[in-house]
């Protein structure tokens, strides 16, 4: 057992099986849980920062804005456990509500990018040919464009602000899950022919939700988890350029950029709000990709 | 039918035990094995699926893979010497030259970035010192042998511009580049059309005989056994449950699971009034074997003593690992092995 | 061949014309007077009615169109209304600066990452294994702009080892000739420039190659991996070559493939990236150029910036699919022979 190591989940149902089935998705899960650190580590992450965001007021008595400029650019003590910024402003205080940014708009854009990607999935894979074409060639141009750009693109003719950049990375990250969407329906379609002598007069919408969505749970919840990973280091990118959450929220990327003129005089503001987009970002990943290690059937077997 | 025999024993397998040690639990995919080829001669193997022949025939080849490895108490000699005891380095000069081997799969055992004649060359000069002329006017020596048209023009191919049936030549050119004492086949002609196997085995009959070289030949197909086999061994979950000259394994079979494999062949000639012969049951998870006999639960001979564990025993020419042959040959009706 | 490449480059093509595309219609789909919102708040009357032309946006859509993609096919990106140049000799003037960037971490991350990757395939899960792959999550994951930081922070003010910022020290410039700063005074023979350009490039492209290292770590890993499990990786082994040559000849050989496909997408990120470490840097490059464009609202140049990093990647790919059908005779056209 270590970290990302593909786990063994057998319940020795054969491929074709499962698809029927829609898979046992919980006690999958809790298995996976068990078995690998990746994913254990990841999630402990992900829970203490989600708790961090929700709790902040109760952690701090400090108002994220609260300026007072005779107290600026101290160093780490009892009463500031980070430090104040150049504005006289609790760190730590700052830190926890940036946290709360991040995992909003993570979240949203995340939910945005498995929903167009669910949706766009779905209709190239069921209408197929023309239609399928289309949408499939719209997907691989936004995939052309990093995710990054993109949103740079965005904001520089709308403006920065935080509802932008979410949407345009929900876009970014639609594609990824289209594609995946499509696979899975274009497979299930296939043995649809073998269930249509059951399923004789089964609607569509019947076999989508009774098939296809089930089985694509798994893979969007990886997906999900390595977007927000993604989407947290790019908003903080963003932020640290100034094109992100303004002042005077609270975000780790613009953080950053605050301090970046005052690194001679008050290194620790470098320090926190970087090492928390780190542990963040590393979270999701390794929270995404030990749960994609353990769920992917390729590399599960009993030999 | 049959290769020359001599008593020169050339490889001796004793108690080989391949174990794959997963997070499921162990896995003895080779629990037990002994057998010994001797020099010229052509020995099968045979079992179904799952049975452990393939593990048996990479563990000669000392090519298995973590969380597999072959246990300690296991013993190998070829030639002699002790297989199991030689350093990584001192056994690379084995494989490949003394001992080779030839897969199943010939779609996918060649490289598909390097023409088929530097494959082969690359396997003279691996054990050779020779320059790479030299190493490569001996490839197309070895296409022309195995039966390869143009064999000048083919060894500059990639393998995915050759069928099936030739790629499978290209490997047994590449087995045989080197003249190994020992050829091991597993199922070389299962993937392959019908009528390609014929021919396929046809040449290993030949390059066997003009090279006077003992081969290994791994099958699930009885059908080869008959044509290309001196002597047999009958595999079944992981241990040899009978071992024999091959006419007598065919006329009159030991083990009942030999008995209920023969008469499970279709025969040229049956009728639909003759039904197939179906072993009932399945094979056992190789997870936990089960305690005694193994093939027990599938037997319709079975007795109170199957629940003990039955070592192979003599009867007559043959050996069975069966309680039913603890006092001598048993009858039973075997299949006409046409000559 | 030269039919593959061609054909390989006008679909490639077609992508690039549905992104410029979709920067056209970006503008327009601004509420209000679009000229307007792509005019910084600084500008004069005189200079949102010079866009206004330039857009054309009196006429309508499909002439607008088709005046976008005239300007296009002449290579008129429009002038930058920061500089008052037009937008395509800006980024010409200041493209060597990032390709010199880029090309140093390029080379950085292959070499490293590559025998990296391999190896932690080869010794899976043992020791070495789980430290690169550590190494390359942390690595994904650590801002770009951070580490700049940090590392600007410990090599060149604590440690004073290494240059602040910039191309070269201040005061010191060199003859153009390709606008490759090392390159340029090693042409010029001044081996000492050479060398101090040479300090000034290390800090930013090591850590601008960081995050691409971790990726193709991954990458190299997970194909090698993939490739060591086949039948032919078996057979080279039975054949009796030593291991190394069989990871040489039989593994990365043929793990590179399906790797070097992504060389055109790393382009891109590098691309991203580079916009942080020229502001950190202070480096005389695009990114900056962008960057600074973005923050004063110079619409033009984002977008001729757009157009073209496009079709650069555009061009890289098909580079790159041309180097995959020499690499892989599977792939040759003309080479797929009958079974006989």
């Amino acid at each position: 057992m270590s970290v990302g190591e593909p786990v063994p989940v057998g319940d020795g149902l054969a491929p074709t099986e499962r698809l029927r089935r829609g898979g046992p998705l919980v006690t999958e899960l809790r298995y996976v849980l068990r078995h690998s650190r990746s994913v254990q580590i990841g999630l402990a992450i992900v829970v203490l920062l989600l708790l961090a965001g929700l709790l902040a007021p109760l952690l701090t008595s400090y108002a994220p804005d609260k300026i007072d400029l005779s107290n600026t650019l101290k160093p780490p003590s009892h009463s500031h456990l980070l430090g104040t910024d150049e504005l006289g402003r609790d760190e730590f205080t700052r830190i926890l509500y940036a946290a709360r940014v991040s995992m909003v708009v993570g979240l949203a854009a995340v939910a945005i990018s498995n929903i167009l990607g669910v949706v766009f999935g779905l209709v190239a894979g069921y209408a197929g040919g023309f239609v399928d074409n289309v949408i499939m060639r719209a997907m691989d141009g936004i995939l052309a464009f990093p995710a990054l750009l993109l949103a740079l693109l965005v904001i520089s003719v709308l403006g920065p602000g935080l509802f932008k950049i979410l949407v345009a990375f929900g876009i970014a990250f639609a594609p990824a899950n289209a594609r995946l969407l499509r696979s899975m329906v274009v497979s299930v379609r296939q043995n649809e022919y073998v269930l249509a002598a059951q399923a004789l007069g089964a609607s569509h919408t019947r076999i989508m939700v009774r098939y296809v969505l089930p089985n694509a749970v798994s893979p969007l919840i990886v997906s999900a988890s390595l977007g927000m990973g993604f989407v947290i280091i790019g908003l903080a990118g963003l932020g640290f350029l100034g094109l992100g959450a303004q002042p005077p929220t609270a975000e780790w990327g613009a953080m950053l950029s605050g301090s970046q003129a005052r690194f001679f005089t008050a290194p620790w503001l470098l320090i926190s709000p970087g090492g928390m987009i780190l542990t963040a970002v590393v979270g999701y990943l390794l929270l995404g990709d030990g749960l994609r290690d353990a769920l992917d059937p390729r590399l599960r077997q009993s030999k | 039918m049959t290769g020359t025999q001599t008593d020169t024993e050339l490889l001796r397998l004793e108690n080989l035990r391949t174990w794959f040690h997963t997070r499921s639990g162990v896995v003895r995919a080779v629990d037990g094995v002994d057998l010994s080829v001797a020099e010229g001669q052509t020995v099968c193997l045979v079992g179904e699926s799952g049975c452990g022949k393939s593990i048996t025939a990479l563990s000669i080849m000392r090519l298995v893979d973590p969380p597999g490895r072959i246990e300690p108490d296991s013993r190998m000699f070829f030639r002699g010497r002790n297989m199991l005891s030689l350093s990584g380095d001192d056994f690379r000069h084995v494989r490949g030259s003394e001992i080779a081997m030839i897969f199943q799969e010939p779609m996918s055992s060649l490289n598909p970035l390097y023409p088929v004649g530097a494959q082969i060359a690359e396997a003279i000069s691996a054990h050779h010192d020779v320059r790479r002329g030299k190493a490569m006017t001996r490839a197309i020596e070895l296409l022309d042998m195995v039966g390869i048209p143009s064999p000048r023009s083919r060894a500059r191919e990639y393998p995915h511009q050759m069928s099936g049936g030739m790629r499978q030549r290209v490997m047994i050119a590449m087995a045989l580049s080197n003249e190994p004492k020992l050829l091991i086949a597993d199922e070389p002609t299962t993937a392959l059309d019908v009528t390609i196997q014929a021919q396929i085995l046809d040449l290993l009959e030949q390059l066997r005989d003009s090279l006077q070289m003992a081969m290994l030949l791994i099958t699930h197909d009885l059908g080869v056994v008959a044509e290309m086999a001196d002597d047999v061994n009958v595999m079944y979950a992981g241990r040899i449950v009978e071992h024999g000259p091959v006419t007598d394994i065919f006329a009159h079979p030991q083990h009942p699971y030999t008995e209920a494999l023969l008469h499970s062949m279709p025969v040229l000639g049956m009728t639909q009034d003759e039904p197939l012969e179906v072993i009932r049951g399945m094979v056992p998870n190789p997870l936990a074997w089960s305690e005694g006999c193994r093939f027990a639960p599938r037997c319709d001979h079975a007795f109170e003593r199957c629940s003990e564990d039955p070592p192979l025993m003599p009867a007559g020419r043959q050996q069975s690992a069966c309680w039913l042959c603890e006092s001598g040959p048993r009858s039973s009706s075997g299949v006409e092995v046409t000559a | 061949m030269i039919r593959f490449g061609v054909g390989r480059f006008f679909s490639g093509l077609v992508t690039a014309w549905g992104v410029v595309t979709v920067t056209f219609f970006i503008v327009r789909l601004v509420p209000g007077d679009p000229a307007s919102a792509m005019a910084p708040p600084t500008a004069t009357p005189a200079q949102v009615d010079q866009i206004r032309n330039y857009l054309g946006l009196g006429d309508p859509l499909w002439v607008q169109y088709g005046t976008f993609l005239n300007h296009l096919v002449h290579l008129d990106l429009g002038t930058s209304i920061r500089t008052n140049q037009p937008v395509l000799s800006d980024l010409v003037d200041r493209f060597p600066a990032t390709i010199e960037l880029a090309v140093a971490a390029m080379l950085l991350e292959i070499l490293i990452a590559i025998p990296i990757g391999t190896i932690a395939a080869v010794k899976r899960n043992r020791p070495f294994d789980h430290v690169a792959r550590l190494g390359s999550l942390i690595g994904v994951g650590i801002p770009v702009f951070w580490m700049a930081l940090m590392a600007l922070w410990l090599f060149a003010y604590k440690l004073k080892v290494l240059p602040l910022g910039g191309q070269l020290d201040i005061g010191t410039t060199v003859d153009r000739h390709t606008g490759l700063v090392v390159v340029d005074a090693l042409i010029d023979g001044r081996l000492d420039v050479a060398g101090s350009a040479l300090q000034h490039l290390l800090l930013p492209a090591v850590i601008l190659a960081i995050p691409s290292m971790a990726f193709w770590t991954r990458l190299m890993r997970g194909s090698m991996l993939e490739v060591l499990g086949t039948d032919h990786v078996r057979t080279a082994r039975a054949k009796g070559l030593t291991s190394r040559r069989v990871v040489v000849r039989h593994g990365v050989r043929n793990a590179l493939n399906p790797v070097i496909t992504s060389l055109g997408l790393d382009l891109v990120a590098l691309l991203s990236g580079v916009i942080f470490i020229e502001n950190v840097f202070a480096w005389p490059g695009v990114g900056n150029y962008i960057f600074s464009s973005i923050q004063t609202r110079d619409y033009p140049v984002v977008q001729g910036s757009v157009i073209l990093i496009t079709l650069l990647y555009v061009t890289v790919n098909t580079i790159v699919d041309v180097i995959q059908a020499v690499l892989d005779p599977r792939i040759r056209p003309g080479l797929q022979g009958q079974p006989a």
